[in-house]
């Protein structure tokens, strides 16, 4: 990770930032990818990352995903002013989105959605959403409360009446 | 965070209590949920699920469905949902004395323009006195406006397949003003007739375009004069004859270019799901095409 970044450097130009995350793992990244999150955009904005940014909510597993998913997109914003300079094209970003939620586990895919929230990473939070969003689709109410370990506080008669009250939403 | 309109609490199985916000993980002791917070859970991914999906998903607990029935969730849900519209199709016979004779009732059906060309029947709603004949249903926020000769109007919850007369509502021939809880306002209806009217779009705002008309490509077709149908970045237009027969244009708002969504007459078939299948041109019917969002927005009785 540090050799990528430290390559950016010489072709991206600009300042570089140090994320470092809940295990003290430290990512160097560029200015233009590291404000992908607004988060840091706004720390960036208020010139306080001199010493490295602190995520002590981002461990270092999930905040290499972030990065790799921020120097990926990085080429996104620059592309639409200088196509010469486009990165990675639209079927590449896609592939690479769909590859990078696809083998997660559930408590993975958790923590990538909690982080991409946490930096503000407005993109990457959709994505991850749809994801688990998608996962749910076609699920039972039982096979919610298992996931999301949810205690059933109706009782018997007020769950059978809310089934009743909405039985065509059963039927599939 | 802190002006969330979804509740945070959460229902644990077991201990030990994780007050799971954000505002924890933020306290700085390096603490990681392993679960999503409710907030998230509901601003972020509920909103994303069909509404049949959500509709089930109200028997999972007394928080999922206390906020799966709020107005807020409703409406952030059609925020998500508006991007997405897919085509009802009602089909209507003709009644040769529409004064004196009723319909059975209403059906509808749905497909995806551009992925399907097959309708399904997604609701067939019965009177056993009959419905007065009916003309250019309307759409708005998953609620479909059916104005009928008479005066009356029914409106279609297709998220709760149900048709009822609402009470808070009245017609008058041709016009329609109608306020429900969810509905802001609804452009008045024009009557029938056909048209040779091309397009202008009117942009608003404050740039150099904006507050002037700027006229479209002309429709290669008459186009039913009927108020056409407005979603982000498009409307839509019935075409009374398009090349082959009756068809649905989508009209892009940026650059002003016409699209034939769908050909009627060649290109749909209705799927009635018990195995009975017909082409669209083989029925002696009108048929009224809209394009809806799903949502769950409700109406009050």
């Amino acid at each position: 990770m540090a050799a990528a970044a430290a390559e950016a450097t010489t072709d991206g130009g600009g300042k570089m930032i140090i994320l470092i995350s809940a295990d003290g793992k430290r990512f160097e990244v560029t200015e233009a990818v590291a404000s992908q999150s607004q988060l840091i955009s706004n720390m960036i904005e208020d010139d306080c990352t001199e010493n490295g940014v602190r995520l002590p909510n981002v461990d270092g597993d999930i905040l290499t995903m972030v990065v790799d998913y921020c120097n990926m997109h990085a080429g996104d914003a620059a592309a639409a002013g200088d196509t010469m300079k486009a990165s990675s094209t639209e079927e590449e970003l896609k592939k690479f989105d769909a590859e990078l939620v696809q083998a997660l586990e559930n408590p993975v895919l958790f923590k990538l959605i909690l982080a991409a929230n946490f930096l503000n990473i407005k993109s990457l939070l959709d994505m991850t959403c749809q994801r688990v969003a998608d996962m749910m689709s076609g699920k039972t109410p039982e096979q919610m409360r298992e996931t999301f370990s949810i205690e059933n506080d109706f009782t018997p008669e007020e769950e059978a009446a809310i089934r009743q009250e909405n039985a065509w939403a059963f039927d599939d | 965070m802190e002006n969330h309109p979804f509740p945070k609490r959460r229902h644990l199985m077991a201990p030990p209590p994780r007050s799971a916000s954000a505002a924890a993980a933020t306290a700085g002791g390096g603490f990681i949920p392993d679960d999503i917070p409710d907030d998230i859970l509901f601003s972020e991914i509920l909103v994303r699920l069909p509404a049949k999906c959500l509709v089930r998903f109200q028997s999972v607990c007394k928080l999922w469905r206390a906020t799966i029935i709020s107005t807020s969730f409703a409406r952030r849900h059609l925020e998500h949902s508006r991007p997405r519209p897919s085509m009802v199709v009602m089909p209507r016979m003709f009644l040769s004395n529409p004064k004196k004779f009723k319909l059975q009732g209403v059906t509808f059906y749905r497909f995806q323009p551009g992925q399907s060309k097959v309708a399904e029947l997604i609701l067939e709603k019965r009177f056993p006195r009959g419905i007065p004949m009916f003309s250019m249903p309307l759409h708005c926020d998953g609620l479909i406006l059916i104005p009928c000769v008479s005066g009356e109007i029914f409106v279609c919850n297709l998220r709760k397949h149900t048709v009822r007369k609402p009470q808070c509502c009245t017609g008058a021939q041709g016009r329609l003003r109608v306020r429900p809880l969810e509905w802001q306002a609804l452009p008045p209806l024009i009557s029938g007739g056909e048209s040779r009217a091309g397009h202008e779009i009117l942009t608003l705002g404050d740039g150099e375009d904006c507050w002037k008309w700027k006229a479209t490509i002309d429709p290669p077709y008459p186009i039913n004069a009927r108020t056409p149908i407005c979603l982000p970045g498009f409307f839509y237009w019935s075409a009374l004859h398009s090349t082959t027969g009756h068809g649905l244009s989508k009209c892009d708002l940026r650059d002003g270019s016409l699209e034939e969504v769908i050909d009627m007459a060649r290109d749909l078939t209705y799927d009635h799901r018990n195995g009975i299948k017909f082409r669209i041109g083989e029925l002696p019917v009108a048929h009224y095409m809209l394009p809806c969002v799903e949502s769950i927005v409700r109406i009050r009785p």
